[in-house]
């Protein structure tokens, strides 16, 4: 598993400290220990890579043109992951939109035998709701704790565990899996 | 769905998933120097500034517009309730000006047209200190003071003119006692352009005063107490009953009565009144005369010396022609029916200073409710007290709503700059 984020001699905030100041190659350090992850996690959400390519790009212009105005209030990691959950949202409802208006029904899996582990997973996910299957997604990524997964969906921790387990749940029901004592990675 | 249940799967493979889900990619970084150019390509115009910066400018924009309102909305109210006559402060005042002021404040003061100022049969005396103070302010307090005297009695404008006088205490007012006016038959033609000395108050004769007092009376016993008062007035000063009344039954048995006492004995008359009962309404006026009375004064005066020209001219004009005659003896006979008209007049006005006027109006005590008020009455005395009540409390939040109008628009102002303050810090709020 690679790893970027743990990868670090300066402080994210000082990194964007100096892009502002002119620096690009602070950027591109920047970029290093998080591209990788939030692609990622883009691809969680979206079920498509080049979806996520576009939103992680479409974060990085974000975060480019709004680097002037972070405060350090939150944590620059933090605030990619918020960043790039509010573009992947808007991928999502366009593409919902542009389906309907298209009339046609995504085929959300494969076909006969094909089908597998992997297949059932993502289809059992997108059978979720936005915040359940958000939250799943935030708190199963590797780069995330529970605190930092509830900073970036703006709610509390406790909110975050309880629609986890209700996430959890509801996967387990679909999947025939039984029940576990822990819920996810902290 | 349950035929891909088939497959077995656990708790670990599902976690596997789950994690492998969100993995990251193994790929070099390489989608920020897409974004980045992106962004250098886009044009200057399209870039949005550093939210901060935007706030500061749009609160100081903000800022700008209302204290430009402020100011505008002041010296508005300002040119609207002063009177500007269009000199510039530290020039000397004329009469002309000050008659221009005066006319100003008749339309404030609401003055009929037409009615004979005070101010006209006076002739301004404006101070050599008045030439290098601000004479505007004290135009407008001694004008002021003569119009308010002349329409509403010299209490109310004793005052009003304490009231101006304080307003514009620092205005260089201590040399308003250099602007006086007299009569012009009661000085002399070289005293005009003589200021009187700074703090020297303008010699008055004593105000003549007509009073009068209207009080309601509640007593047990309507007609005793009518025939009480009666008995207040004393005939052989001249004092008389010019009305008594007594009508109605019962509870609504009620009695006036109208004395016309001795002007020394008003207040003294006025205190046995009011020992007859309980006073339920009262109220005394007065109405200074001293202006219509010198005026008449001096109107006789000016009717008396024809009245001795014309008596002197007469014997003269007997030994040459009987036309001149006639004519002087037309003259001496309008002359004569104006003095006696002028006379009169005169009498009526030391008559109705010498008497005052005190008019009784007596009802009968209301015998308080014995019966317990009904539950309906009760309820209806509730609502009606809440309505009031609530329509008072209707009337503050208006009027308070009102009248701090600009302080909520400047907290909504730093309200709203403190939530987009707080928007552009939080992390969800971009992107």
């Amino acid at each position: 598993m690679l790893d970027r984020t743990h990868d670090r001699t300066e402080s994210d905030e000082s990194l964007l400290a100096r892009f502002v100041s002119g620096d690009d190659a602070a950027m591109g350090a920047l970029a290093a220990r998080y591209e990788a992850a939030l692609i990622g996690v883009a691809r969680g959400f979206l079920h498509d890579e080049p979806s996520a390519r576009d939103a992680v790009q479409d974060t990085w212009v974000r975060v480019i043109r709004s680097a002037a105005g972070f405060d350090g209030r939150a944590s620059v990691k933090t605030w990619l992951y918020t960043i790039l959950l509010n573009r992947c949202r808007d991928i999502r409802r366009s593409e919902l939109s542009r389906r309907r208006r298209e009339r046609t029904v995504r085929p959300t899996r494969g076909s006969g035998d094909s089908v597998g582990v992997e297949r059932r997973v993502h289809d059992a996910v997108e059978q979720l709701g936005e915040p359940g299957r958000e939250t799943l997604v935030l708190c199963f990524h590797r780069g995330l704790t529970h605190a930092e997964a509830a900073a970036v969906l703006g709610v509390p921790i406790g909110t975050v565990k309880s629609r986890l387990h209700k996430a959890m749940s509801r996967l387990r029901a679909a999947l025939g899996v039984a029940e576990c004592e822990t819920e996810a990675p902290a | 769905m349950n035929e891909r249940r088939s497959e077995k799967m656990t708790e670990a493979d599902l976690r596997r998933e789950l994690e492998a889900m969100s993995d990251p990619v193994d790929a070099p970084a390489e989608l920020w120097r897409a974004a980045l150019a992106q962004v250098r390509a886009e044009p200057l115009r399209t870039r949005r500034f550093p939210g901060r910066r935007r706030v500061w400018r749009t609160s100081a924009v903000a800022l700008a517009t209302l204290a430009i309102g402020v100011i505008l909305t002041t010296v508005l109210i300002e040119s609207t309730s002063t009177v500007g006559i269009g000199r510039a402060p530290g020039a000397s005042a004329t009469e002309g000006d000050l008659r221009a002021l005066g006319d100003q404040l008749d339309a404030m003061l609401g003055v009929e047209q037409g009615t004979e100022s005070r101010l006209a049969g006076a002739d301004i005396v404006v101070g050599a200190a008045a030439a290098s103070a601000p004479w505007e302010a004290m135009l407008r307090s001694q004008v002021s003071r003569e119009r308010l005297e002349r329409t509403a009695g010299r209490s109310l404008a004793a005052t009003a003119s304490d009231e101006l006088s304080d307003d514009s205490s620092s205005a260089g007012l201590a040399d308003a006692a250099a602007l006086t006016y007299a009569p012009a038959a009661e000085r002399a033609p070289t005293e005009a352009m003589v200021p009187l000395a700074a703090g020297q108050p303008p010699a008055r004769p004593a105000p003549a005063l007509e009073r009068s007092a209207d009080i309601e009376l509640r007593v047990a016993a309507v007609d005793e107490a009518i025939v009480r008062a009666e008995s207040l007035v004393n005939p052989n000063a001249g004092e008389f009953v010019r009305l008594a009344r007594i009508e109605g039954e019962g509870d609504r048995r009620r009695g006036a009565v109208t004395l016309r006492v001795s002007s020394d004995r008003f207040a003294a008359v006025l205190d046995a009144v009011r020992e007859l009962g309980r006073s339920a309404r009262f109220e005394a006026t007065t109405t200074d005369l001293s202006a219509l009375i010198e005026r008449q004064e001096a109107e006789l005066g000016l009717l008396l010396q024809t009245e001795r020209e014309l008596l002197d001219r007469l014997p003269r004009a007997e030994a040459n022609a009987p036309v001149q005659v006639y004519r002087y003896g037309q003259d001496l006979t309008g002359t004569r029916q104006g003095i006696a008209d002028a006379e009169n007049t005169l009498r009526l006005l030391r008559d109705r200073v010498a008497f005052a006027t005190i008019r009784v109006l007596v009802t009968v005590e209301p015998t308080p409710q014995q019966a317990e008020p009904g539950f309906l009455r009760l309820a209806g005395t509730a609502l009606e007290d809440g309505m009031r009540e609530a329509r008072h409390v209707l009337l503050w939040l208006v009027r308070r709503v009102v009248g701090s109008a600009p302080v909520i628009a400047l907290l909504a102002l730093v309200s709203w700059l403190g939530w987009h303050l707080w928007r552009q810090r939080s992390v969800g709020g971009i992107g």
